[in-house]
């Protein structure tokens, strides 16, 4: 349902375009976390993420396929070396736990539908207006994640 | 200095102070006047020293919307600042324009019509090499944020970073994480805007040079 909370146990994957991929490991560093355009049209704006278990049943190479599937629709294109960062939410509630800051993270399915394509896996990160975008991006960045290729072979 | 091989009486003062390539006060042109003109321009750039030389040549033709010149002449001046960089001085010229090219080859194929690397944080980049260029840095991170900021990053340990982001050719946005000076165990987490000459000077209290340099 819209707006239910994703829970710890589930698992969410962020795009992450070459360019914001670090040189020396290949992770993503904090530009793969900051506001793109269209995370700011959400209101109040979100950090845009994928809800792997949203496809049921589905082994998890099916669930990674489902959305790059939904990728190839939504974005021009899809970078031959970017890939998939996915994360476990319960990293994410306890990598900021262990941070000290208090930013109120919340995790909701939001999925999305348009005349061109629906993204019914899409959801949100919200987290307290007063904290800074960068600082939570920088901090994102170190929660860890596996990488798998964003581009359908 | 600017060479005009083509001197011709449609060049103003203004016109000039702009081919000068004065990119920290750029004056607005009107590119009407260069309609079916080839420009030949050699220029060096003041403000990061002699670090860029570069030399346009540009067909401006009438069938072009002036928007659709203006970002043909941010094309070349991309180019010509990336190259300038590999033949520079610079602590890691060759690394730094293998890198930025792969920054451009990246966001030109998820974002052909836009996103491309902003000029002036191109500029912005580059200066703060050429102005501390003595401190010897570790070789940074290099990335593009979604706005096409270059944005350079150390990473010491979980407590110890520094991000520092080319919003203009002037300013930078700085994210810093550092052990707090006085509470044990706390980590102080800071994000301000500064110019990017006074960057280091700001920054001195949390010692971010003993760990980001050689």
């Amino acid at each position: 349902m819209i707006h239910d909370k994703i829970s710890p146990g589930n698992t969410i994957s962020r795009y992450c375009g070459r360019q914001t991929l670090s040189e020396e490991t290949g992770y993503p560093t904090a530009d793969a976390y900051k506001f793109s355009g269209t995370d700011r049209k959400h209101t109040p704006p979100s950090l845009s993420f994928n809800w792997l278990e949203y496809f049921k049943g589905k082994k998890r190479a099916e669930q990674i396929d489902e959305i790059r599937t939904i990728l190839n629709k939504k974005m021009s294109r899809i970078g031959t070396q970017a890939r998939l960062a996915l994360l476990a939410v319960e990293e994410i509630h306890q990598g900021f736990k262990n941070s000290q800051e208090n930013p109120n993270i919340d995790l909701q399915h939001l999925p999305v539908e348009t005349p061109e394509w629906n993204d019914p896996s899409h959801c949100g990160l919200f987290w307290d207006i007063d904290q800074d975008e960068d600082v939570m991006a920088a901090l994102l960045a170190q929660i860890p994640c596996n990488l798998v290729p964003a581009k359908k072979e | 200095m600017v060479l005009l091989q083509d001197p011709s009486p449609i060049w103003s003062n203004e016109d000039l102070l702009w081919a000068e390539g004065k990119p920290l006060q750029r004056t607005p042109v009107s590119l009407k006047k260069f309609q079916n003109k080839r420009i030949n321009i050699r220029d060096t750039v003041n403000t990061v020293g002699s670090l860029v030389e570069y030399s346009y040549s540009i067909d401006i033709y009438e069938d072009n919307t002036p928007f659709e010149q203006l970002i043909d002449i941010e094309d070349k001046e991309r180019k010509d600042l990336i190259e300038g960089a590999r033949r520079s001085s610079l602590p890691y010229a060759e690394k730094i324009y293998h890198r930025l090219n792969i920054l451009t080859e990246a966001s030109e194929e998820e974002y052909p019509n836009t996103d491309l690397i902003s000029v002036d944080s191109l500029y912005g980049f580059l200066k703060l090499f050429k102005e501390f260029e003595k401190l010897n840095f570790k070789y940074p991170e290099i990335t593009l944020t979604p706005l096409g900021n270059i944005r350079i990053q150390w990473q010491g340990d979980k407590e110890h970073y520094l991000s520092v982001e080319f919003i203009s050719n002037q300013e930078v946005k700085i994210v810093l994480f550092t052990p707090d000076n006085k509470v044990i165990g706390k980590i102080s987490r800071i994000s301000a805007k500064m110019p990017i000459v006074s960057i280091f000077e700001n920054l001195q209290p949390y010692k971010v040079l003993t760990w980001i340099t050689e």
